[in-house]
């Protein structure tokens, strides 16, 4: 389960910044009280164009960043107050995560597994069960840095899944796969969701979005424009698809704004 | 937290120890330098003795005095040829146009002066850029010089002595060790000093820019390992190779002078009388928070730094921020005292200094010690502070 509550992020700028962005503020608002709910066995969307705020939102979930305000509790912990513990419970996982090149996929599992508190047999019981799902063994200890790009994602998912988290956060993770490679992703979704866990995506396309999300936040200009069910949106439509009334929900958001 | 630490600590060792880049300056580099300078100048000191013992020797030669000894004496060397003219413009036209290296002119009436005891003279013309040989020239004048001098102490039946009413005898009362100590003792930590923050450069670049460019930074902070665990697992690595770089580098100094043959045995005998435990231990436990301190100084920047390449123009010219300091200690007249004893790398020049020399003051030492353990600390904590910053580890 993930709240999210209020939530708002400014960062802050330099001179630099505030030259190139033709703003005299100190800081730029990014995120305005964004609030939303993931449950436990659903999948839920975050969906919006590229600068919209997701990665933010979903890097503050994941406690890479803090908050200015507001608050966000995995699995009823506050992330304000013990990230790390809430990080224990959490999977993050991203389209472009980096690897260790000079690791070999064993090594870089184990690495992950021990972080977690995991001990050495649980580790190797688990890394071997999400080797045989992924068919890894034949790679498992070559260097990544000569893996493929679809053997380099499987190692990434075993990282992301080692310590069966029971929330795992996805920002934009078939952005830059080709097909093959990110249909493992959407099978690990759907995998997770069936496994009764609660996974958060974001996304900008809105054919992904619609083939694995149950509940559906729509995002543009750090505020949520949409945030119910998916077939709330489907029922509240007023285009003929669901990409357009995506882009229609974005378009009066700037004619509002 | 200390399990954490450890298990980042190997991680991170492991994977610098795969970097090609770290492996080069950390290991290779330091062991090798020094064995390939004293190898590659001791063939090269043998090659020029060799050649020049070979070597012909010509000099043109103008006399325009009738006495021949100084002719013949010259014409009697080894490996000397002597091409005789009449005109000694030509010869100093010669010697400028380097047709020849050296020209002798011996101006009319010098036999006579000789003979008479009065003060004769010879002219030699060389050229000031090409001064191969000249020392042979000049010994052999000497020599010539006191051929005539003992001729004429024995005329007159004179010993040696008449001319040389009495000698000095030198005694140094210093040690070898304490002149190699103070003489050359500043040589050894300006080594390591130097070792220590190169070997540690390329391990912090990669250990923090090259994980913000890789993109695995992310994913280890969300990992559930507090950031000074991250922190201290990565320093630690960080400071181990400047430490094992600057031993590396001091063995590979010891070896390459053991190789070299160009030192006299007693200064080898006095060298490897240094190489003991005390010796080892006083410097580690100045090494070990030196290095921490160097962590310290290269963690923030490597941190900071977007790209790899910003790293490095970042980090390279701090080398002559250490360096400078490093040489201070080796200017004659600075002396290793309570004021010198507490300024960073200064002190450690000038304590290995006086611990080679096996003069050194223990409070003094003790007050770098701990002024060098202050520092690291410092530096620890001023990382942790940049560390938690997200505006610098995401910039």
């Amino acid at each position: 389960m993930i709240e999210v509550i209020n939530l708002s992020k400014e960062f802050p700028l330099n001179k630099k910044q505030r030259e190139e962005l033709q703003v005299r503020e100190n800081s730029l608002k990014v995120l305005h009280e964004v609030s939303f709910e993931c449950k436990p066995g659903r999948v839920y969307s975050l969906l919006g164009p590229n600068g919209a705020g997701k990665t933010t939102t979903l890097r503050i979930i994941a406690t890479i960043l803090k908050a200015t305000s507001g608050r966000v509790n995995v699995c009823g912990i506050d992330l304000n107050q013990n990230p790390s513990e809430a990080r224990a419970k959490m999977g993050f996982l991203t389209g472009t995560t980096g690897l260790y090149e000079r690791l070999t996929p064993n090594e870089m599992i184990r690495y992950f597994g021990e972080l977690n508190g995991l001990e050495k047999r649980e580790i190797e019981e688990r890394k071997n069960r999400l080797y045989d799902l992924l068919k890894m063994h034949d790679f498992a200890n070559k260097r990544i840095g000569k893996l493929s790009t679809g053997m380099r994602q499987k190692v990434s998912i075993t990282r992301t899944m080692i310590h069966d988290p029971e929330v795992v956060v996805f920002d934009e993770p078939t952005s830059g796969l080709d097909v093959i490679t990110a249909k493992n992703i959407i099978e690990l979704i759907r995998d997770c969701k069936d496994q009764g866990k609660t996974v958060i995506f974001s996304s900008h396309i809105m054919s992904e979005v619609d083939l694995l999300c149950d509940d559906l936040g729509i995002i543009h200009n750090g505020r949520i424009l949409f945030n119910d069910t998916m077939e709330s949106f489907r029922s509240q439509m007023q285009t003929d698809n669901l990409t357009e009334e995506f882009i229609r929900i974005v378009n009066e958001s700037e004619v509002m704004v | 937290m200390l399990k954490n630490t450890i298990t980042i600590f190997k991680k991170e060792l492991l994977d610098t120890l795969r970097d090609r880049r770290t492996i080069i300056t950390m290991v290779l580099v330091p062991i090798l330098v020094f064995p390939l300078i004293f190898i590659a100048s001791t063939r090269l000191q043998m090659s020029v003795m060799e050649r020049e013992q070979e070597r012909l020797m010509t000099i043109g030669f103008v006399s325009h005095d009738e006495d021949s000894r100084i002719k013949e004496f010259f014409q009697m060397q080894d490996r000397l040829e002597l091409i005789i003219m009449d005109d000694e413009k030509q010869l100093e036209q010669l010697v400028r146009s380097d047709s020849i290296v050296y020209g002798l002119y011996i101006p009319a009436g010098f036999g006579k002066a000789l003979e008479n005891m009065e003060e004769a003279s010879i002219s030699m013309f060389f050229s000031g850029t090409r001064l191969t040989g000249k020392d042979r020239i000049d010994n052999l004048l000497a020599r010539f010089e006191s051929m005539i001098i003992s001729e004429r102490l024995e005329e007159r039946d004179l010993n040696q002595s008449f001319i040389k009413p009495f000698h000095t005898e030198s005694i140094n009362v210093a040690t070898g060790q304490e002149m190699l100590g103070k003489l050359a003792g500043g040589f050894l930590p300006y080594i390591f000093i130097i070792f220590c923050f190169t070997g540690a450069m390329y391990p912090a670049i990669d250990l923090f820019t090259g994980e913000k460019e890789r993109r695995t930074l992310e994913t280890l902070l969300t990992a559930p390992v507090s950031r000074i665990e991250i922190l201290m697992g990565k320093m630690a690595v960080i400071a181990l190779t400047g430490l094992v770089s600057a031993l590396l580098a001091l063995l590979g100094l010891f070896v390459g002078l053991q190789i070299s043959a160009s030192l006299p045995d007693f200064i080898m005998t006095v060298v490897m009388g240094i190489l003991t435990v005390g010796f080892v231990l006083m410097l580690l436990v100045m090494l070990i928070p030196l290095c921490i301190f160097f962590a310290g100084l290269l963690v923030p920047l490597t941190i900071y730094a977007k790209t790899f390449k910003e790293a490095q123009s970042i980090v390279t010219p701090l080398t002559f921020l250490v360096i400078l300091p490093a040489a201070l200690g080796l200017i004659p007249g600075v002396e290793y005292n309570a004021i010198t004893a507490i300024i960073p790398i200064v002190n450690i020049t000038l304590a290995t200094k006086e611990i080679i020399a096996g003069t050194i003051h223990v409070p003094h030492y003790l007050m770098t010690v701990v002024s060098l353990i202050g520092l690291a600390a410092l530096s620890v904590v001023f990382c942790a502070k940049w560390f938690g910053k997200e505006s610098n580890i995401l910039r």
